[in-house]
């Protein structure tokens, strides 16, 4: 399925693979360097009706503008299609909100 | 009302002013002869200069690329692309230049700048100051005003409170738009 943004999947109960994102300057190329910048993860349902995930972001490498999440236990229990936000609050205040981000949680086969 | 002469020769007809050369310059009422070169005077507005100042009634007129002029209250003419100034009272503070207070409003040219209110000379090539709003103007140097203003040289004003970037060189920008790649893994 396709919601118009990079979709990645899961399977139900991960709590090994985790998301990443590097975060660019869309213009000149380079990476964002987000050292100081919180960056709040979001992962909703597509209709919004409950959200699995809201919790912050671990840097992975500040200048290299990457950070993760590795979900939890609990966290990737329900299958369904989820949208991805990420809210970064550079350490000026500004803020940035990144959608267009989904990811799938699918049953184990059996 | 008592005539002046100079080297020239100025005659004053009732309350009018006539320019008899391009050295003098002329008013009515009482004229005092200042030197060979310059004479003035009139009741509310006193110039001179070496070079041309026309005072008519209440409006002053340019008479050259390097003179002053002056029109009523409240309005700023410019009249050459190296002077301009308006105000009720002028003063001469040179034999070169003139300048003016009081109001000022926008002008501009590609090598001066103007005033307001208080007026000081402060070289034979440039003026400034001002006090409320001073606009940007040339491609060789920015002034503005406000407050505190200092000359710095002949050709630079240095200045201070707000600056307002007007010119083709760097203009700073903010962040431009992010992008983000959205990948997943072990290990991360």
């Amino acid at each position: 399925m396709s919601f118009g943004g990079k979709t990645l999947t899961f399977v139900q109960g991960n709590t090994h693979e985790g998301m990443k994102w590097t975060i660019v300057d869309e213009e000149r190329g380079f990476p964002i360097d987000i050292t100081g910048a919180t960056i709040n993860v979001l992962v909703q349902s597509v209709d919004g009706s409950s959200t699995i995930i809201n919790r912050v972001a671990t840097t992975i490498t500040a200048t290299e503008g990457t950070c993760k999440l590795v979900p939890i236990t609990g966290e990737m229990n329900i299958p369904g299609n989820y949208k991805v936000q990420l809210h970064i609050v550079f350490p000026d205040t500004t803020e940035v909100y990144v959608q267009n981000m989904f990811i799938t949680i699918v049953s184990a086969l059996s | 009302m008592s005539g002046v002469s100079s080297i020239t020769i100025i005659s004053i007809p009732d309350n009018e002013i006539t320019i008899l050369s391009d050295t003098l310059i002329n008013r009515l009422v009482d004229i005092t002869k200042i030197s060979n070169t310059l004479i003035l005077v009139p009741l509310t507005k006193t110039i001179n200069s070496n070079s041309l100042i026309k005072v008519l009634g209440n409006e002053l007129t340019p008479t050259s690329d390097t003179s002053v002029y002056r029109s009523g209250f409240n309005s700023i003419n410019t009249t050459s692309d190296t002077q301009i100034h308006r105000e009720p009272d002028i003063n001469i503070l040179s034999n070169s230049r003139v300048k003016v207070l009081f109001e000022m409003s926008g002008i501009d040219s590609d090598t001066l700048i103007l005033a307001v209110y208080d007026i000081t000379k402060s070289s034979d090539s440039a003026i400034f100051k001002a006090d409320s709003k001073i606009i940007k103007e040339s491609r060789s140097a920015i002034y503005l005003a406000a407050q505190t203003k200092s000359k710095t040289s002949d050709t630079r004003i240095k200045r201070t409170v707000d600056l307002t970037k007007l010119s083709d060189s760097s203009v700073r920008r903010d962040r431009s738009n992010i992008r983000v790649i959205f990948q997943k893994g072990r290990q991360l």
